[in-house]
């Protein structure tokens, strides 16, 4: 007759090892975990700077050759997902032609760019 | 006690598969960050040449007929080096290239800009694109030039070209 309870067949894991494998899988999650935050961060500050540059470019080919001088210090504002965006353009005369400098800056955040051309009323 | 560890190679596994997603997630990440460098320094080559076609365009319309009759006679001695006759072989970057000066006390980030012209030669009797017959009645003749120029800042590069008319 076999005893009704024999330690030696019995199947299973330990405590122990299940601890263990707790143990280095929450250590590694915590590693990944660090290494997603930074993967986001940055498709972030790309996401926002790719938004910028383009509305600067919008911006400043929206500006009509003939009314340059109206749009000097003008400012605005865009909302892009949940970022702010503030706009402005500075119109300078450059040399004694009737050329302009044209600068769009764009600036969100702390962060801002700027982009910069001549044109000809 | 038998043990043969298997609860740990599962666990490494798994956590090899996860780094393996983060790593990929992360390289993408880094790629999209260089996309996002590389639009802004293109952004701005493209406005420098832009600036330095303005200059070019500038400086060909002070220039003084003399001048320009010297570039049409391909005279060594001219000033306005930067102007060519159209050469047989387009290779621009044999061309003497002028570097643009009056623009960069304002943008001074254009440094690298530079621009030439290319002078196309009609000889009587020849019609320009969207040029009406009787255009050059009074004795002038209308001379077209295309301006080119080209930024870069390292990153980025851009090149610009234009068409340009001046009648004399």
């Amino acid at each position: 007759m076999k005893p009704l309870l024999n330690i030696c067949d019995q199947k299973g894991v330990s405590l122990l090892e299940i601890m263990v494998g707790i143990l280095i899988l929450s250590t590694g999650f915590l590693g990944v975990a660090s290494l997603q935050t930074r993967a986001l961060k940055g498709i972030h500050w790309a996401q926002q700077r790719s938004t910028a540059i383009l509305l600067a470019q919008s911006q400043l080919e929206s500006i009509p050759y003939d009314d340059l001088d109206n749009y000097h210090g003008q400012s605005n504002e865009e909302e892009f997902e949940n970022t702010e965006y503030s706009i402005t353009m500075n119109i300078d005369p450059l040399g004694t032609a009737t050329q302009k400098t044209v600068e769009v800056t764009v600036s969100w955040l702390n962060q801002s760019i700027n982009i910069e051309t001549i044109r000809f009323p | 006690m038998k043990e043969n560890g298997n609860i740990t190679v599962l666990v490494l596994m798994i956590l090899a598969i996860m780094t393996l997603m983060a790593i990929a997630s992360f390289e993408q990440s880094t790629t999209e960050v260089y996309l996002a460098k590389n639009e802004l320094s293109k952004t701005t080559s493209f406005y420098c040449a832009e600036a330095a076609i303005a200059e070019a365009s500038n400086n060909l319309e002070s220039a003084s007929i003399e001048e320009l009759q010297k570039v049409i006679s391909n005279d060594s001695t001219r000033n306005l080096d930067w102007i060519h006759l159209e050469p047989s072989n387009l290779d621009l970057s044999s061309l003497t290239w002028k570097s643009v000066s009056s623009i960069l006390s304002k943008m001074p980030q254009c440094g690298s800009s530079k621009y030439i012209a290319i002078q196309k030669v009609y000889s009587d009797g020849d019609v320009l694109r969207n040029e009406s017959l009787d255009m050059n009645k009074t004795g002038d003749s209308i001379h077209e030039y295309r301006l080119i120029a080209r930024s870069t800042d390292g990153g980025g590069d851009a090149t610009i070209e234009i068409g340009y008319r001046r009648r004399f």
